[in-house]
Order: C-alpha cells, then sequence, then structure tokens
C-alpha cells in the first residue's frame, strides 16, 4: 500500500490525471456507458439479444454486488488508510467516510466488466484492464487498500456469475423479457 | 453550512446530468452507427453520428472537468490541498485545482454512489427519447436509401418513410421510432405468445420454468 502511494508527488501531472481517473464520477459513468451502448450494438437481432443480455446481466450484478458490500460494511467497519497511516500516507483524494471493506466501487466496476464478458469476450477484457487501473490508481490516491480492491473485484465477480448461473436458471425468462421488450419497440 | 452543502448537491446534480446525458448519447450514437439502427441516428449519415457520437462525449467531459473555471462552486479542497474532508470557500478553481475540483465528499454536496446510478439511467432514457425523437424527423426528411450514401438533401422530401420489416430495435434499422413502435405492438399482438410458448419449449430440462411445468402437469 504504502509502497504504491509512495509515488504521489513524484509527477505533478500523473497526480492529476489519478485524481481525475480515481473520481466517483469518471470511471463508473464510463463503464455504464459501455452497458447502455451494448444494448443497441448487435448487427443482427441473435447478436443483439446476446449483448442485451449482457446489459442485464451486468445491471443485475450490480445490485447483487452493493447489496453484499452493504451487508458486508454493516458487519465490519475497517478504518480507511488514511485514518490509520496517518502521516505516512499521501492522500490526493477526498477523505471517505464510509468503510474501506470491500471497496464498493470496484464491486460495481469488476461486476459490468464480468458481466459484459460473458457475452463479449474482447470488450470484456478490455473492462476488465480498466478495472484493474481503476482498481490501482484508488490504491495510488491513499482511499484504499489493495486487499480493499481485491476484495470488491471479488465481489464484482461473483455477482456476475451468480447473476448468469441465476439467468441460466430461470431459462427462457430473460430471454422472453426480452421479447417483450422488443415488442414495445426497445429491445 | 448546511444551505452552502445543498446548494453544493444541487450543482454537482446538475453538472453530472449534462455529462451523463451527453456521454450516454454519444454513446448511443456510436453503438447505433455500427449497428446501423437509422431510426436513432441524430445526422443523416453513419461516419458523421459515429463522429458525433465521440464529439458528444468530449463536449460532456470538457464541459464537466473545466467548467469549474468559470463556474463558483465549493471546488473540492479535500483532494488538492491537504486531504481534509473539508471543502474551500465558495468560488471558481484554477487550472491546477481543476483535476481534484470534482471529488466531493457526499457529505460535503458530492454526490453519493446510488445517485451515480440513479441519475446515469434517467440519462441514458432521456438520450434515448432524445435520439428517437430527433431520429423520427431526421427519417421523415432524410428517408433510408439515401442515408448513408448519395446526396441525401436532394432525394430527401420526394421519398416516402418505408415500412419497417421486423420488430424493436431491428425495425429502426430502415424506418423510425414512430413507424416501428406500431409495428412492433402488431407483432407482439399476432406472434408474441407463440414465441414465447416455443421459448419455453426449448428450455433445457433443468431451468426452473421447465421444473415448474413438468410439477405443474404431474
Amino acid at each position: 500500500m504504502l509502497w504504491i502511494n509512495g509515488f504521489v508527488g513524484t509527477s505533478p501531472t500523473f497526480d492529476h490525471i489519478a485524481r481525475i481517473l480515481a473520481s466517483d464520477y469518471l470511471m463508473p459513468l464510463a463503464f455504464s456507458a459501455v452497458i447502455f451502448a451494448i444494448w443497441f450494438v448487435g448487427r443482427d437481432l441473435a447478436d443483439r439479444r446476446r449483448y442485451q443480455r449482457g446489459t442485464l446481466l451486468s445491471a443485475i450484478a450490480i445490485g447483487i454486488a452493493n447489496l453484499v458490500v452493504d451487508i458486508i460494511d454493516s458487519a465490519y467497519d475497517r478504518q480507511r488508510p488514511f485514518d490509520e497511516l496517518g502521516d505516512s500516507l499521501q492522500l490526493i483524494f477526498y477523505r471517505s467516510t464510509d468503510p474501506s471493506f470491500p471497496a464498493n466501487p470496484m464491486a460495481v466496476v469488476f461486476a459490468i466488466a464480468m458481466g459484459v464478458w460473458i457475452v463479449d469476450r474482447r470488450i470484456g477484457w478490455v473492462l476488465m484492464a480498466a478495472a484493474a487501473i481503476y482498481s490501482v490508481i484508488r490504491v495510488y490516491v491513499g482511499t484504499f487498500y489493495p486487499t480493499d480492491v481485491i476484495g470488491g473485484a471479488v465481489i464484482g465477480i461473483l455477482a456476475a456469475l451468480i447473476t448468469w448461473f441465476i439467468f441460466e436458471l430461470l431459462k427462457p425468462v430473460p430471454e422472453i423479457f426480452l421479447r417483450i421488450l422488443r415488442g414495445i419497440g426497445v429491445a | 453550512m448546511s444551505d452552502q452543502i445543498e446548494s453544493a448537491a444541487a450543482l454537482m446534480v446538475r453538472d453530472y446530468l449534462i455529462l451523463a446525458f451527453l456521454v450516454s448519447l454519444g454513446a448511443l450514437q456510436i453503438s447505433v452507427s455500427i449497428s446501423g439502427i437509422r431510426g436513432l441516428w441524430l445526422l443523416p449519415r453513419r461516419n458523421l453520428t459515429r463522429a458525433f457520437g465521440i464529439l458528444l462525449i468530449i463536449l460532456g467531459l470538457g464541459y464537466y472537468l473545466l467548467c469549474p473555471l468559470w463556474i463558483e462552486g465549493p471546488w473540492s479542497a479535500g483532494s488538492v490541498i491537504d486531504g481534509t474532508s473539508e471543502n474551500r470557500a465558495w468560488g471558481t478553481a484554477s487550472v491546477d485545482e481543476i483535476s481534484g475540483a470534482r471529488n466531493l465528499n457526499d457529505i460535503h454536496g458530492g454526490m453519493a454512489g446510488t445517485a451515480y446510478a440513479v441519475f446515469f439511467v434517467l440519462s441514458a432514457v432521456l438520450a434515448t427519447f432524445f435520439a428517437a425523437a430527433i431520429g423520427t424527423i431526421n427519417n421523415r426528411l432524410f428517408p433510408s436509401p439515401s442515408r448513408s450514401e448519395g446526396d441525401a438533401w436532394s432525394e430527401a422530401i420526394t421519398q416516402r418513410v418505408p415500412e419497417p420489416t421486423g420488430d424493436g430495435l431491428d425495425a429502426l434499422k430502415n424506418t423510425d421510432t414512430l413507424t416501428t413502435l406500431k409495428s412492433s405492438l402488431r407483432n407482439l399482438r399476432d406472434t408474441g405468445a407463440n414465441d414465447i410458448r416455443n421459448q419455453l419449449q426449448s428450455a433445457h430440462r433443468w431451468s426452473i420454468p421447465s421444473l415448474i411445468g413438468r410439477m405443474w402437469r404431474n
């Protein structure tokens, strides 16, 4: 943790980039825009249905991941690194007040990345890489421990896999849902 | 202090809605330009639509990141000065503060994670309605054969809006949302029940709907 955070101040330009990348708005918005965009991206009906399944899967996985994070947060209140490590840490982000473990933003972005990976490996890997960068940056700016982001990532990935499993169990309910949405012109 | 937090929250919500709307509209334009769903294009040609999508995303991010330079707000001192949770006095941000200006804690007027999610969904829905409305107008002025190639302007007015083939977004490839909606609803009424029955019959034997169906029959 301190090793990664120790590079803060080495390059002011990189610190500026890190503050933007670590923000609450940029990466989550980019990931959300991707799952919104893939709803429309398929070239034919079968292709589109596959991607729309990915959007549904990711959206439900986000809900499950958040629920798991909330349950863990209510049972285990891990202090933020800036509270525990004090002056040995260089914080270049705001002081979050919610528990540190597991990292909620990581749970969300990894749930999306895994949900997309299930339907499209290529876009999925790109999102996984972006989610990994987001995780490292959050540790760099001093707002999470590495174990927080790993915990968040595991929760997100598992949430997407569980959602996929539920989709398989409920087959063809998601397909019927998409058929109805197609009937009202939105899928 | 609480008045200031409320004003900060309103400012953050307004700016985030603008950002999310522009980014979703941009992502939508890129996406529909790839899939050829002309009914949601804002511009009459594929390449123009894609370029416009990219431009919208850049505009949205540019606005959100740079507007603290000229709009007064509680731009976060927390991420640019000393890592405290407090915001500094209301004012514009300097160039050096831009990267951290939007990093506001939710207890000081920033937005919580749930708010980001809700406002994104709202913006995405708005962006889709907007694209559908403009796409409908666009499609009536520039019907499909002239929309991706050829001289759109000269042929536009003389052509009729084509009948949709298929339903849902598929039908939007050659016509507009208004026309598609009618045919999609008609298809759902005529073939929907049959489609759903076929889907249920093709489900694997361990799927929950199949299990329930078997239990029901027994």
